[in-house]
């Protein structure tokens, strides 16, 4: 009988004991790295971030003050049968409420993407660990002869320009901007006005609307938003005639190659190439690590133009170009 | 027996599924764990070589790793290196690498006899001297170098009476390349350009040689260039107080002194600083200064765009002509008292006991009324150089004192630019349809790209040195040295 209770503690002893275990809601920690370059056609200078993934004491992300950026990273691409490396390089933070040393970043400064191109990237990071991706890079946008040239277009109460490409599936931004100079007190300022395909209204007032990347092959732009846009420029200053309006207006088209396509659909989010959010799971085209290399073309669609009395009709001037 | 097995069974039971349960149940917990990453590979390559500076390709792929450089963090296994440069062979090599093994790899080149190239050098003509990378190597053309390191040479032929000609010669692993290069036979023409010699423009307007065989040359775009045949030092406005870079004419004083003649004044170039004379600071009422001269006395007479001019180096005195027939390009002065002026359109003119006179053409015949340039020969015969205008043709007129006798050269539109007589009294004329020897017999030899090695055919003007040489300037086409068969 004694041996049996002796048993029977045993038994549960070893039921109660044998799992007790810490459990640790974080599991074990791996650091991670996440490098993001999108290379541009429109300049030279390429820029490039490393991370490294870090985990605060807490659980408070924001707790974690210690700048994560990696140095001393051997970075190239492989491109038209070159080699280019990236140097790093650091610039002051703007925000210094979360980390206090510089930001830090890679660049080259002697390479320029050019259409349907190969570009290959490998990352070596200090601890010898390798960071690999491939890029294709985007087609040449070709603008459509049936786009719109002048605003107003006839009696059509908006504009819209078209484009293809040999792609499919990528995104494509759009920006049009107007060019205008402004008289301040007899001296001469270049300024620029970005123009919103349409307003909307909300709580009570009007709100523009930009267009986002997507892979639409059109953008309209309404009439309305052009005036508006173009109204906004004098806001609240009577003295119309201190403005210039230039003729042509600048229309830029951005084409995404396919991972960054495949970026801005997993995120919703417009994109900026040291902005990107290199932690993201959703998306990722960096071998044995996470972030985004892509690239991007951008074209100029050079042949929008106002017509004078459109303008002059806002009290403007008219720079007329050829 | 039944509480027997009760008493003896139970117990096992119990402790046989407890023990079960414990194995398969006890700590079974449904936990996601990331997977453990191998550690990256410590797999390393050191690669040197002799000499350094190769390309290092892994595997037929650029790295973009110039010797002596490491790949590092690399994994075991067979690795085929190739290391690369201009002008050399590849060179490969299959590295197999252990695991974590750090492999140091020295490849020498400078060994391997394949690496090396051959030059052969050939002129024309042969028997130029090879000038190798600055150094004289005791060899003549045709040659062949044999077993030279890849890369670019310097290579300098050298043949008398025959310009010196460099080239870079390109030395490529077991190849032998062949350069034949055809020398610029300089044993009577040679020509200085901005490509070929370190003159400054070849543009050039005027030429006069001073009594230590300094040339002067005047340029259309850059000012003054002196050549003392073996620099070329240049007087411009950007680095001295020269009018302007346009030279009209140039003259040299008793003081040995050089007078610019520009658009915007007079310059004085005594070879150290510029005395700079126009309206500001003279009499001279037209800054467009075409041709000085000086009188027996050291009087400067200056001819403008709108009068004659005296300067004797304290006052000036201006003398206009009455009718306004006074653009002069050129002036002789054949006695204080007697000046001869060549006008712009308006023929030749005479400045005589302070009156203008004209000898008009159409009662002398010369052939035109642009008057570019007057000289006197040994003879006291005046020669007179005209281009082509709406009153004739170009060509060449002399004045005995009586009568003109006129000398044809070329086309109509040949205009004389300028004329030099020698010594012994040759008259050599620059022409815009090329350089003319008008010799005292009244033999014409003319020299053109076509039948010499002058460098242009437009020439604008001459001088002969104490040597005998002739120096041409040409508005295109630089200078010329040009050697009379003695």
């Amino acid at each position: 009988m004694k041996n049996w209770k002796l048993l029977s503690l045993f038994i549960i002893s070893s039921l109660i004991l044998s799992c007790d275990e810490d459990f640790n809601p974080y599991g074990n920690f791996v650091e991670k790295y996440a490098f993001t370059c999108i290379l541009k056609s429109d300049e030279n200078y390429q820029t490039a971030t490393l991370f490294r993934s870090y985990r605060p004491d807490g659980f408070d992300p924001y707790s974690y003050i210690t700048d994560p950026s990696v140095l001393g990273a051997d970075i190239r691409i492989w491109y038209n049968d070159s080699v280019f490396v990236f140097k790093d390089s650091s610039v002051a933070r703007q925000d210094t409420s979360r980390y206090k040393t510089p930001f830090n970043f890679y660049y080259n400064d002697k390479f320029q993407v050019e259409n349907r191109k190969i570009i290959e990237l490998e990352v070596l990071l200090p601890n010898g660990k390798r960071l690999r991706s491939s890029s294709f890079t985007p087609s040449k946008i070709n603008f459509e002869d049936k786009s719109d040239v002048i605003i107003p277009a006839g009696t059509k109460n908006f504009i819209q320009i078209f484009w293809s490409t040999f792609d499919g599936g990528t995104f494509f931004l759009p920006m049009l901007t107007i060019r205008y100079k402004q008289n301040i007190n007899g001296e001469i300022i270049d300024k620029t006005k970005d123009v919103p395909i349409r307003y909307v209204t909300q709580g009570g007032g009007s709100v523009p609307v930009y267009p986002s990347a997507n892979a639409s092959l059109t953008v309209v732009y309404n009439l309305n938003a052009i005036a508006t846009a173009l109204q906004e420029i004098s806001d609240g200053d009577p003295q119309k005639q201190n403005y210039s309006i230039h003729e042509n207006l600048s229309f830029y088209l951005i084409a995404y190659d396919l991972p960054t396509t495949r970026y801005i659909s997993s995120t919703g989010g417009r994109i900026d190439d040291l902005t990107v959010a290199v932690d993201v799971a959703d998306y990722t085209n960096i071998e044995g690590g996470f972030g985004l290399f892509g690239s991007y073309s951008k074209r100029n669609y050079s042949r929008l133009r106002f017509l004078q009395d459109f303008i002059n009709s806002f009290g403007y001037n008219f720079i007329i170009e050829n | 027996m039944f509480n027997f097995f009760k008493i003896k069974l139970i117990p096992s039971a119990v402790l046989f599924f407890s023990l079960l349960l414990i194995i398969f149940n006890g700590c079974d917990k449904e936990v996601s764990r990331t997977p453990v990453e191998p550690p990256p590979p410590q797999g390393f390559i050191f690669i040197n070589s002799t000499p350094n500076g190769f390309t290092i390709f892994q595997n037929d792929r650029n790295t973009g790793r110039i010797t002596p450089d490491s790949i590092s963090y690399i994994e075991a296994g067979n690795y085929d290196i190739t290391l690369k440069k201009k002008y050399f062979k590849d060179t490969s090599i299959i590295v197999t690498l252990s695991e974590n093994e750090k492999l140091n790899l020295n490849v020498d080149l400078i060994s391997n006899p394949s690496m090396y190239g051959n030059l052969f050098l050939q002129t024309q003509p042969e028997g130029a001297e090879i000038i190798f990378n600055d150094s004289s190597i005791n060899k003549i053309t045709p040659q062949t170098l044999q077993n030279l390191f890849p890369g670019e040479y310097q290579i300098k032929f050298r043949l008398y009476n025959h310009r010196d000609t460099e080239i870079t010669a390109i030395v490529q692993s077991s190849q032998t390349n062949n350069y034949v290069e055809a020398l610029r036979d300089t044993s009577e023409w040679v020509d200085y350009k901005t490509f070929n010699s370190g003159i400054q423009s070849n543009s050039l307007s005027a030429i006069i040689i001073d009594n230590m065989n300094n040339k002067w040359i005047g340029t259309l775009n850059a000012g003054l260039i002196k050549f003392d045949e073996q620099v070329f030092t240049n007087y411009n406005t950007s680095n001295s107080s020269i009018p302007a870079n346009k030279v009209n004419c140039i003259k040299i004083d008793n003081q040995n002194r050089i007078w610019v003649g520009t658009d915007f004044g007079i310059g004085i170039f005594n070879g150290v600083s510029w005395t700079v004379y126009n309206r500001n600071n003279s009499g001279l009422t037209s800054e467009i200064i075409n041709s000085i001269k000086f009188d027996n006395s050291g009087v400067a007479w200056i001819g403008t765009a709108a009068n004659l001019v005296r300067f004797d180096g304290a006052s000036w005195t201006v003398y206009n002509e009455p009718a306004g027939k006074d653009w002069i390009i050129d002036l002789l002065i054949e006695d204080v008292n007697k000046i001869w002026l060549g006008s712009k359109s308006d023929g030749i003119r005479i400045f005589e006991n302070e009156a203008f006179d004209s000898l008009l053409q159409s009662e002398y015949g010369y052939p035109s009324n642009t008057i570019t340039s007057i000289a006197a020969d040994n003879f006291t015969n005046i020669w007179f150089c005209f281009m082509p205008d709406t009153a004739g043709r170009g060509g060449v007129s002399k004045w005995d004192g009586s009568t003109f006798a006129n000398f044809l050269f070329g086309t109509p539109q040949n205009s004389i630019n300028n004329m030099f007589i020698d010594s012994q009294n040759n008259k050599w004329l620059a022409s815009s349809e090329g350089f003319v020897l008008f010799d005292q017999q009244n033999n014409t030899t003319l020299f053109n790209t076509s039948n010499s090695l002058i460098s242009a055919n437009n020439v604008s003007a001459s001088a002969r040195d104490q040597l005998g040489n002739v120096w041409i300037t040409t508005a295109a086409g630089g200078l010329n040295k040009y050697k009379p068969p003695q």
